[in-house]
């Protein structure tokens, strides 16, 4: 088996300066708090220069660090480093943001709503329904079966709709635990690991 | 009342605006200075490497 060819360490630099932005509205409509999601971000950033060796050049580095950024969330989720939470700026500032649609949807009560969904549906309906990817796409980067990914999109959907026609909120989308001085002491301790 | 197909278009367009939303910020600052500090300390460690013989994998073994 050969191995696939990798980018050198401007090129590798480049693409993942242009996954940022995309990281970022993956991070904060999975983790639903601006601060905490960026505080993932730098993470996956640090995750994935460590492991950039692996990275093969032509894929796509979005997908790539989208899987690393996933499992960081769900595996500091266990840790409860990161917690998925309703952020009312966040949610007033998208509020204002402008929408192009006639009669749109409250966007502070859709990102609210999100939050009420299982972290699984709420992956997969961020994925498919915002970040544009398909099934097949979003199925590689949750490690699930299609049909798992069909199934959580579509649950997903549904739920959202129930939600937003009833105004049906529990105090799941409330919580705000804010962890973030552990993950950026983390953060500096990897840099200097990797720099010394 | 709204048909589910408008609610499904509504729910959609919604979702695309919460994500382009983000995509329209600027970068933090300290993102980018996060990568430029990753790409001098990776520079340092290749100076490193060259007098002491260390391979650059074994700075990245990190999983």
């Amino acid at each position: 088996m050969t191995k696939g060819k990798t980018l050198s360490s401007a090129q590798f630099k480049q693409e993942l300066a242009e996954a940022i932005p995309h990281l970022r509205a993956f991070g904060r409509s999975l983790a639903g708090d601006r601060d905490v999601a960026d505080d993932l971000v730098q993470d996956t950033l640090l995750k994935a220069w460590a492991a950039r060796d692996r990275f093969i050049a032509g894929t796509s580095m979005r997908a790539w660090t989208f899987v690393i950024l996933r499992n960081t969330f769900f595996s500091s989720m266990r840790r409860k480093k990161f917690t998925g939470n309703y952020d009312e700026l966040v949610a007033e500032r998208i509020l204002s943001a402008p929408a192009s649609q006639q009669d749109p949807l409250h966007l502070a009560d859709l990102q609210r709503a999100l939050m009420e969904l299982s972290d699984d549906q709420r992956e997969a309906i961020i994925l498919v329904g915002a970040g544009g990817y398909s099934y097949e796409e979003a199925a590689e980067i949750a490690n699930c079966a299609i049909g798992t990914m069909k199934s959580r999109v579509s649950r997903a959907r549904k739920t959202l709709e129930e939600i937003l026609d009833e105004g049906r909120f529990t105090s799941a989308s409330d919580g705000h635990e804010n962890l973030t001085a552990t993950a950026l002491e983390n953060i500096i301790g990897e840099v200097a690991k990797i720099g010394s | 009342m709204k048909s589910k197909d408008d609610m499904q278009q509504r729910l959609g367009l919604g979702l695309k605006n919460m994500y382009l939303s983000v995509l329209e910020e600027p970068l933090p600052d300290d993102m980018l200075a996060l990568l430029d500090q990753l790409d001098d300390a990776d520079d340092n460690g290749d100076k490193n490497d060259k007098n002491n013989g260390a391979s650059r994998s074994d700075l990245n073994d990190q999983g």
